[in-house]
């Protein structure tokens, strides 16, 4: 994003975080018109449902609601894509509990398995952080292609095929990208002192 | 792993969330017509330049330019006295696949195998050598050399020279 365009964004997400400490409910309906269109992406491609997702949308909204104040997030579309990621997955996993279509182990995510640590806890929030403090000091060290597929890919959890057709790249280029990146990240892991089996 | 993805650092989100779809690589499909219109202009306009090229002959080995006597001495032989056969050597460069033809006589190709042998003519392109045979050739008469039936070059009998002459058109 170049910088002109991330002052604007910046500036409008100051002001509807402004209209959050204002309880001003105008500032659900902004959010909803900035980042409407993102949150339900995310939450589509985790639960592959129209109706799961808009749900989904509407308890991202509610839970930005309750927690912003005190919480003033950075950066708000970081905020509201991590909340939209959370709250899908923990409805996939009550999906899966009711044994409902969608099955968590179809995720981008798990193809991250070969590159997870061993030696830590899943519960463990200190291990967690400390894993995602390390992820993200080597994606700073990665081109930056690579580490948006990465992103787009084991964040947003978009499909190859979206991620190529964003970004201009052929799905072959995409898949690639990632097999090395994850290469990578399990060299850079296993050079911090992770443990991987 | 899936916990510390999510809690990946706030600008590393925000960057990848707020990638704008990018043009650049993938051809669109008005470049691909442009593209295709060039290349057809391109060979259409090869195609019309080398077919609006004129055919060149060539009577032994000498351009035709105007008009030539055909000597006694030239490989192109004419023997008036006794009504003998009248004998040319033409060589012939075209640049499109015609049709060589004449008023009278007979053609036979030298060389140039590339060329069809229609019966009362030849279709080819490229140089072609042929040999045009009249067997009793009248000094009041002219004889045509046809290319797609249209006069190409003509044998006449020239009275002040007293030589058989070939003109180009």
């Amino acid at each position: 994003m170049n910088g002109f365009l991330r002052k604007e964004f910046l500036v409008r997400e100051s002001e509807i975080l402004d209209l959050y400490f204002e309880r001003n409910e105008k500032a659900i309906s902004e959010t909803a018109s900035l980042y409407g269109d993102a949150v339900m992406k995310i939450s589509r491609n985790i639960l592959k449902d129209e109706s799961d997702s808009e749900e989904n949308e509407n308890d991202t909204y509610v839970s930005l609601w309750n927690s912003i104040p005190p919480q003033r997030p950075q950066s708000l579309i970081a905020y509201i894509s991590k909340t939209a990621r959370n709250l899908a997955l923990n409805k996939l996993d009550k999906r899966n509990t009711l044994k409902r279509s969608a099955h968590k182990d179809a995720l981008s995510i798990h193809e991250l398995d070969e590159c997870t640590p061993s030696n830590l806890s899943v519960e463990n929030d200190a291990d967690s952080k400390l894993l995602s403090e390390t992820i993200s000091k080597f994606l700073r060290g990665e081109k930056e292609d690579a580490r948006n597929i990465f992103i787009r890919r084991y964040f947003f959890c978009d499909s190859v095929k979206d991620i190529a057709e964003l970004l201009s790249l052929s799905e072959s280029k995409v898949k690639s990208s990632l097999m090395r990146t994850r290469g990578r990240l399990k060299d850079h892991l296993l050079k911090e002192g992770f443990i991987i089996e | 792993m899936e916990k510390a993805i999510g809690n990946l650092s706030d600008d590393l989100i925000a960057d990848a969330a707020n990638l704008k779809k990018r043009k650049g690589k993938i051809i669109s499909f008005y470049t691909i017509s442009a593209l295709a219109a060039c290349l057809v202009a391109v060979i259409a306009l090869t195609f019309i330049l080398s077919g609006s090229k004129k055919p060149t002959l060539l009577v032994n080995g000498e351009p035709l330019e105007g008009s030539l006597a055909i000597t006694e001495n030239a490989t192109a032989n004419v023997r008036t006295a006794d009504v003998l056969p009248l004998t040319i050597t033409l060589e012939i460069e075209l640049h499109k696949k015609s049709e060589i033809s004449v008023s009278e006589g007979n053609l036979s190709v030298l060389s140039g195998e590339a060329y069809e042998d229609k019966g009362l003519s030849f279709e080819g392109n490229g140089t072609v050598k042929l040999l045009w045979n009249i067997d009793a050739p009248e000094e009041g008469k002219s004889y045509t050399l046809f290319i797609n039936e249209e006069t190409y070059a003509t044998v006449s009998y020239n009275q002040g020279r007293n030589v058989w002459m070939i003109s180009g058109q």
